[in-house]
């Protein structure tokens, strides 16, 4: 009996103990997930599948479930996934939020986790090539530096008439013999191929170029067209690229040299209304012209003399007065039409609205203005144009109208501002401009007579690139923190380059260590003001301490520095008056929010 | 001040009053019927910086009940202008010390009639106010080695902590206190954390972490938490990738340091009521109990594209304020979001508001 109370006992005690592990001695614990990312985000491409593959604790026998977006899309431990497209195309890339739980009879753990999905990332080429072709000179060496976005991984390969001649980025081009040559640049990473072509002509010298600042965009495409009152002097300046040595003569139509007229500048005044046609002509001499096409038989040699004309015709309208429009009591002191909104590439251009021909990006300037929002002109030469229902009428001793800007002390993008009249009468502005002349003109540190040439970028979200008239080379920054729409070249600009011209002045902005320190900012960037006599422009013109900058018409000058007398103005220009950057800040960009006819409505 | 111009669809106010007025100007008559001196979450005053060198600094209230804006308080209430640069505001025993970095001043005021009782003067350059007793406080100061240590009583400064920081790095900031201890972060072309004893108005020890520590907070399980902006580039202190640190404030280690991005801006470290719940701006605001090991994959709050500049969280209830400057040049926006994150109210304040304090 004893040894079989015994086995009882032991039987007894055994299963007492069997039941005691089951609650204490496993200690159950929930599960835990460790994702194979140690930020829980995944980057991929669309199209291409990726695989989340977690490494679990406590997780025998476990229930998995990968949600996305709230629907369950998979039991397994990892999952394998991919996205097909692209939804947000503004930005490129989408954002998906994974959770994962993974649940046992201990309890239940869970963990989101991001997929950012993005564009596959080819290389994109940017090699800027003058609209006009590129044209090289025999026997000198040209380095070809392309911009290549996502090509740091990138293979290379250069061919020249179809055979390959390099297998970098860069590419040093060299020929002596004139002719055309074919050159093509191909860049391969994982994500795709980028093939740029460019034809090189190779000739014995760059072709002079002779521009004339237009009136409006485009306008001296075919003819060069300028108009004058009556009574007045027009004063013809064109700009002149590629010249190495160069003189000048302006000649009659018939090809006479106009005594004395040697100068750039030149002045006529017509005796009377009616076209009168004028030859400029630009003689260079490039002491450089290599010996083997100076040459060309033994009798027949070169002089290294080049010679370009252009020719221009002058409209002698009725006397100024003639289309004057009288203020009346109806009048409108604000603007009533944009007649041309042209901006350089900057960091506001094609931000939140869509423009994609001039008038329609003069309806959105308009419609800007007349909510009293800003216009941004953009780098340097962007300009608008505007008109009010009147003439303004210069009266002497006071400001005749005023600009609305969004300066303050510290930030002072300036605008040049020029008037103009409406000599031929036909509502548009292609007549001629007249500078209002502010602290900075005629100053040594002034680029008077200064242009930047702009080129649309090859792909979006980059940098886009300029060269002046000088020869430097730069770009307007793409911000992408801060503006990220995918270009800064304005997209109602058909050509994929473009001039614009205009006055230039010193570029003053810097930055300051100590209000860096005090406002809490890495960098604190000033653009100062300048004295007077610019739009945007924390000056001593801003009327009663706003932000409207009053301008007097009697400022207005000619070409040649001469005051122009302008009885009136009917149209007025603000152009960007600065090519300079301030770090994060981005480009120098002149904003304007409204016009007002001071004469019948003054600010107070 | 980035002269950053918001969407059309934004109406902005352009351009300076027509009349800056200074003082003296009119008065007028506040009362807020709130206790002063228990912290119920129903009344907030947001300080707003203005622009530098401008003199337009300014104070506004906020009632969360009515939903209702004062701006302009302290003109209004008192005839005289703020001054340059509200830096912050705290509380202590229903009166409201206000600190004017550019003013070099610190106003007393009723926090019930917005009325003026006293000031401090003499400093060069203040930034915030930290209490250890009712006639003890300390001030930090920027372009100053030295923090001030004041009788809010006689309202004099009475004496002077020495950090001893090398001419152009002399800043200290916030400051949180554990036990006897003082923490204060040094933000400009520094990279430290000073611990004060504060019963001899001595820096003891210091704590070094990343490029510029910008914020700071005590968490419910004592751990110090700060952000680092990294630098910039050209800086002369150097340039690096900004971190958020958490330091146990017993034995002054770090404990964990979270990463940012090349490009991140990460700001203004909070706390909800409890401390349990860090808030932290980088474009987006961000949240993270205060055990993550991991940052949050999805914010809190989206960027609007705008300029997040200050935030705050309703130590009662938990809904998050955000400070919105806009452009530094327009008045600021005051964004308030549930606990979960909905948008509740947005409000018109000064310009560049930049700290709250609540009550």
């Amino acid at each position: 009996m004893r040894k079989f109370i015994h086995i009882f006992i032991s039987v007894f005690v055994l299963f007492a103990c069997t039941k005691d592990d089951d609650i204490t001695v496993e200690n159950p614990q929930i599960p835990g997930i460790e994702l194979d990312s140690e930020t829980a985000i995944y980057a991929v491409k669309v199209g291409t599948e990726f695989t989340i593959n977690p490494t679990y604790t406590n997780a025998e026998n476990a229930i998995y479930t990968w949600k996305l977006d709230g629907q369950v899309i998979s039991t397994d431990p990892s999952i394998t996934y991919k996205f097909d497209e692209i939804n947000d195309t503004y930005n490129g890339m989408d954002e998906y939020y994974f959770t994962i739980q993974v649940t046992t009879k201990h309890g239940s753990n869970s963990d989101e986790l991001k997929v950012e999905v993005s564009e596959l990332a080819p290389p994109v080429i940017s090699l800027v090539v003058p609209p006009t072709g590129l044209y090289v000179e025999a026997g000198r060496k040209y380095e070809f530096s392309p911009d290549v976005q996502n090509g740091d991984e990138a293979v290379y390969k250069w061919k020249l008439n179809g055979e390959v001649v390099g297998n970098t980025k860069n590419y040093t081009f060299l020929k002596n013999e004139i002719g055309v040559y074919e050159l093509v640049l191909f860049a391969e990473n994982q994500d795709g191929t980028a093939m740029k072509n460019i034809s090189v002509n190779v000739i014995d010298k760059i072709p002079v170029e002779i521009k004339f600042h237009e009136p409006m965009y485009g306008l001296y495409d075919e003819k060069i067209i300028k108009y004058i009152p009556l009574g007045r002097t027009i004063w013809l300046r064109p700009y002149i690229f590629n010249a190495k040595s160069p003189s000048y003569q302006w000649k009659t139509a018939e090809g006479e040299n106009i005594p004395d007229a040697i100068n750039l500048l030149y002045g006529f005044t017509p005796d009377k209304k009616g076209e009168t046609k004028l030859i400029f002509t630009v003689t260079d001499f490039d002491p450089e012209v290599q010996d083997n096409v100076k040459s060309i038989s033994r009798n027949i040699t070169s002089s290294g003399e080049t010679e370009t004309s252009i020719e221009i015709t002058v409209v002698c309208c009725d006397e100024e007065g003639s289309n004057y429009r009288q203020a009346d009591n109806f009048s409108a002191s604000g603007v009533t039409d944009v007649l041309e909104f042209v901006a350089a590439p900057g960091q506001f251009v094609n931000e939140y609205y869509t423009a994609s021909t001039i008038p329609e990006a003069n309806s959105y300037a308009l419609e800007c203005l007349t909510n009293g929002t800003y216009i941004s002109l953009g780098g340097f030469g962007g300009y608008v144009i505007v008109k009010m229902d009147h003439s303004i009428d210069n009266i002497h001793g006071q400001y005749n109208f005023s600009i609305l800007g969004n300066q303050f002390e510290g930030s002072s993008e300036p605008g040049i501002v020029w008037v103009s009249q409406d000599t031929n009468n036909n509502g548009l502005p292609d007549d001629e401009w007249y500078e209002l002349k502010g602290s900075e003109y005629g100053l040594d540190c002034t680029r008077q007579f200064y242009a930047v040439t702009y080129y649309r970028p090859e792909g979006t979200r980059m940098d886009t690139p300029w060269v002046d008239i000088y020869g430097n080379a730069g770009c307007v920054d793409y911000l992408i923190e801060y503006h990220k729409q995918f270009y800064y070249y304005p997209e109602w600009i058909e050509n994929n380059s473009y001039t614009l011209y205009g006055p230039c002045l010193e570029a003053r902005n810097y930055l300051d260590p100590d209000k860096a320190a005090s406002a809490g900012s890495g960098q604190y960037w000033i653009n100062p003001s300048y004295e007077w006599g610019y739009a945007d422009n924390c000056g001593s013109d801003r009327i009663n301490g706003t932000n409207w900058v009053g301008f007097e018409i009697a400022n207005a000058v000619n070409l040649d520095g001469s005051p122009a007398n302008l009885q009136y103005a009917d149209f007025i220009k603000v152009q960007n008056a600065l090519n300079t950057k301030s770090g994060w800040l981005g480009e120098a960009s002149t904003e304007v929010f409204g016009f007002n006819d001071e004469n019948i409505n003054k600010t107070e | 001040m980035k002269k950053i111009i918001l969407a059309i669809f934004l109406t902005a106010t352009i351009g300076l009053p027509s009349c800056m007025k200074y003082g003296p100007g009119d008065m007028e008559d506040f009362y807020v019927s709130l206790d002063p001196e228990v912290v119920t979450g129903k009344g907030l005053f947001i300080t707003n910086e203005g622009n530098f060198m401008y003199g337009n600094a300014s104070l506004s209230y906020y009632d969360p009940e009515r939903k209702t804006v004062q701006n302009e308080i302290f003109y209004r209430a008192n005839g005289i202008k703020l001054g340059d640069v509200a830096q912050s505001m705290v509380i202590h025993n229903g009166i409201g010390w206000v600190v004017v970095n550019n003013s070099g001043v610190i106003f007393a005021i009723d926090i019930n009639t917005f009325k003026m009782i006293g000031k401090i003067t003499g400093f060069t350059s203040p930034r915030y106010m930290h209490f250890l007793s009712e006639d003890k406080a300390y001030v930090t100061q920027l372009w100053d080695e030295r923090i001030c240590v004041v009788n809010p009583q006689t309202f004099e400064i009475t004496g002077y902590i020495h950090t001893e920081m090398v001419a152009g790095s002399e800043s200290t900031e916030q400051m949180v206190q554990y036990g006897k201890y003082v923490f204060t972060n040094c933000w400009s072309y520094n990279d430290r954390i000073l611990v004060i004893d504060t019963v001899i108005d001595e820096v003891v020890d210091e704590i070094k972490v990343g490029i510029q520590p910008t914020s700071m907070v005590l968490d419910c399980n004592n751990k110090i938490w700060t952000v680092t902006d990294g630098g910039y580039s050209g800086s002369p202190y150097g340039e690096e990738v900004p971190s958020l640190y958490c330091i146990d404030a017993e034995t002054r280690k770090i404990e964990k340091q979270f990463t940012f991005k090349n490009g991140d801006f990460p700001s203004e470290v909070e706390l909800n009521g409890t401390r349990d719940t860090l808030y932290f701006i980088n474009y987006d605001i961000w949240r993270l109990p205060v055990t993550a090991d991991r940052f949050p994959v999805r914010p809190f709050i989206k960027y609007k594209e705008t300029m997040f500049y200050g935030l705050t969280v309703n130590p009662v209830n938990s809904e998050v304020y955000v400070a919105d400057a806009i452009d530094y040049v327009q008045p600021g926006v005051i964004l308030r979001y549930s606990a979960e994150g909905e948008l509740l109210d947005e409000f018109k304040v000064g310009i560049t508001p930049g700290a709250f304090c609540w009550r």
